[in-house]
């Protein structure tokens, strides 16, 4: 029984701090060009909010491009379909509030740690809610895992939160996508990794939402010695999508990749924050994020590589490249080192700039319209990240951004 | 036999006056060679010809088959069988050559027609192998991280699959080592024939070595200047450009005369 005590005290901490912080203001660097109080937030929060899964109910039988598929409805209905092959590896899923497994305190705790703003600790007032995907030692999940959380009800809160705890040497690929088709919903959701040594995992973090809606996502990932790992981001849109991604490499000798793609149209305001934490030897790792912005879209791109004492033979790279379509929009780079270890080898490039017309040109010389010159060269310019995905984060990713790129004009 | 008849073209681009009245008629089947020292208007000549968003026709038409295509976009020329190779192809990441060059296959599709996928991966490996590229550049990004001669190479490889009537090389064969020139040279040789015709511009002799042209044209100051077959190669082997600056220094200087006089001012 203890452990359950113990993810309520952190939960009822969590109570606490958000009542008593208040929302982020311009003041804080991360915050400085989103203006929260603009998107009166308050208005979102001042309600019950809809936990993220209230009930859960697993069954196992043939899927087709999935080992595990996860659906949650509106009301936190959860079904969960398990492969065979799943379900005998002895891959759990669960609520954190039940009592199948020992909560693991210790990731709860540390991810809880992270959070330095109400945002952050207003996910976890219902950390009952969340959902633990525990992957055992060894176990190899051949096909991916997909949870998809469907928000549709207009003017509701959804506070979702998923914690994966991957052992040693496991491997697995996850996608997590959220559709909120409704009206003035307020999505808020936490992703947790501890992946153990050695382990193999890719994430994805995917989201629809409709204009009138917001979203903030913090993704917290601890990986462990030799561990590799891959992340994608994309967030597609919603009239503010914030979305922190924070990855500690904890120990040697870790790879860790970050993609990233945001299409910004009309007023949309997308704000996205990586930080690559490196604390041990031989660390390499590298974020990439892509954005095409239109019209009087805007994103703000800010990366952090930040290395400890301990971080030597680093090696990290932060990249980001923004393709503007008309004057009106407008991407903003932010990209910082923190370095404190004399041996290390890090960089950072960022490129904002029109469709380049001598490629323009170059296509259209050869029989193709001058739209068809644009949507390829952009699509060529998303695909520099979408070719090294896995196809499953790529099948769920791309077509919600492919008919915006035959839309140039 | 098709035509390409170029009738005294003027062009310029940021008010700066490039083309003087080009006068040039080239039917399928012929090679014609345009030389000229640098700066003298090729690259221009070519752009116009393939019709370059930037650059404006101020005088002059452009006829293909006896049709005015001066108003016709880049994309419509392309699709009507005007080819340009160019001097410094660009790059476009992440768009691979075998999807790139399925597209510019499929615009040309009439309606109701589909492409053969089969037929057309077997022509484009064997027109890889051609041009001395290895197959797996079918799954490249288009010119990405090509070497110069490489860029070539795909530029003529486009060149085989198009089979353009008019295919404007723009100096293809700068920084080409021997090698690769007998590339260029037999990809030239294996469309050369009455369905088409090709204007290679060059400032070097060398490449006629390889590809005898039926007519050369040198290129001074927006204007030719010269015309003739191959002896005039030979003769700016001997001399070089020269004798083509000392004659028609005053190309330009010429023209302003005309107006002036035709202004009543002389
Ligand atoms: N985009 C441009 N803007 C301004 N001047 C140009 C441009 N392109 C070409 N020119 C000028 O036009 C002249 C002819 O250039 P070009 O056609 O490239 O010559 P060539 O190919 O014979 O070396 C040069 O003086 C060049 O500087
Ligand atoms: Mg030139």
């Amino acid at each position: 029984m203890d452990n359950i005590q113990t993810y309520k005290d952190i939960q009822n901490e969590a109570l606490q701090k958000f009542n008593t912080s208040s929302w982020p203001s311009q003041e804080e660097e991360e915050w400085r060009r989103t203006n929260l109080s603009k998107f009166s937030i308050d208005t979102y929060t001042s309600g019950e909010p809809n936990p993220a899964v209230t009930s859960l109910v697993t069954t196992t039988g043939e899927i087709n491009d999935y080992d595990i598929d996860v659906s949650i409805n509106a009301d936190g209905k959860a079904s969960a379909l398990f492969s065979p092959q799943a379900s005998e590896s002895g891959v759990r899923l669960s609520l954190l509030s039940g009592n199948e497994l020992p909560a693991p305190y210790d990731m709860i705790r540390w991810s809880f740690d992270k959070m330095d703003n109400k945002t952050g600790y207003y996910n976890f007032t219902r950390l009952g809610n969340a959902l633990l995907l525990d992957i055992p030692g060894n176990v190899q999940l051949l096909k991916p895992v997909r949870v998809q959380y469907t928000a549709d009800k207009s003017d509701s809160t959804v506070l979702y939160s998923l914690f994966i705890n991957a052992g040693k040497n496991s491997e697995a690929e996850i996608i997590e996508k959220v559709t909120a088709a409704g009206e003035r919903i307020y999505v808020n959701s936490t992703s947790t990794l501890f992946a153990d040594m050695r382990t193999r995992i890719k994430t994805a973090f995917i989201s629809d939402v409709s204009d009138s809606s917001i979203i903030i996502a913090h993704r917290n990932i601890r990986l462990g010695e030799e561990s590799t790992f891959l992340d994608f981001q994309n967030f597609n849109g919603s009239k503010l999508s914030k979305g922190r991604t924070e990855v500690d490499l904890a120990d040697d000798n870790i790879t860790a990749n970050l993609y990233g793609t945001v299409y910004a149209e009309g007023t949309e305001h997308f704000d996205i924050r990586t930080i690559q934490n490196h604390h041990a030897h031989n660390g390499k790792s590298k974020a990439l994020l892509k954005s095409i912005v239109k019209e009087k879209g805007r994103t703000i791109f800010q990366g952090l590589i930040n290395v400890g004492e301990h971080g030597a033979l680093t090696d990290a790279y932060l990249t980001n490249n923004n393709i503007i379509l008309n004057d009106s929009a407008r991407a903003d780079s932010i990209p910082a080192l923190k370095i404190q270890n004399n041996d290390v080898k890090c960089s950072h490039g960022s490129t904002t700039g029109k469709i380049d017309p001598h490629q323009v040109f170059y296509l259209t010389s050869r029989g193709l319209s001058h739209e068809e010159a644009k949507s390829l060269i952009l699509e060529g310019f998303l695909n520099q990240v979408y070719d090294v995905l896995p196809e499953s984060f790529t099948n769920v990713s791309l077509p919600l951004i492919e008919n915006k790129l035959s839309q140039v004009s | 036999m098709k035509t390409l008849e170029i009738q005294n073209l003027h062009a310029e681009i940021e008010g700066k006056k490039i083309l003087n009245g080009i006068n040039l008629t080239m039917k399928t089947g012929e090679i014609h060679a345009l030389m000229g020292p640098n700066g003298s208007g090729k690259s221009t000549l070519a752009n116009v010809l393939a019709g370059h968003p930037d650059y404006t026709v101020t005088e002059g038409k452009i006829f293909l088959d006896g049709e005015d295509i001066l108003e016709d976009d880049a994309s419509k020329r392309s699709v009507k069988g005007i080819f340009l190779a160019f001097q410094a192809p660009v790059e476009i990441p992440g768009i691979t050559i075998g999807k790139y060059l399925k597209r510019i296959m499929e615009v040309r599709l009439k309606e109701g027609e589909r492409m053969d996928v089969a037929a057309f991966i077997k022509e484009l490996r064997s027109i890889l192998t051609m041009v001395g590229l290895s197959k797996d550049f079918i799954n490249r990004y288009l010119n990405e991280g090509f070497s110069g001669g490489e860029k070539k190479r795909m530029e003529l490889a486009q060149m085989i699959l198009l089979k353009p009537s008019f295919a404007i090389l723009d100096e293809l064969d700068s920084g080409l080592d021997i090698d690769a020139l007998r590339s260029v040279a037999a990809g030239i040789d294996t469309l050369r024939g009455e369905n088409f015709g090709s204007l290679i511009i060059t400032h070097y002799q060398r490449i006629m070595d390889y590809i005898k042209p039926d007519f050369v044209h040198i290129l001074y100051q927006g204007k030719i200047v010269e015309s003739g077959g191959r002896d005039l190669v030979d003769r700016l082997e001997e001399t070089g450009y020269g004798w083509v600056k000392d004659m028609h220094e005053n190309v330009e200087e010429s023209d302003e005369y005309k107006y002036a006089a035709a202004a009543g001012g002389i």
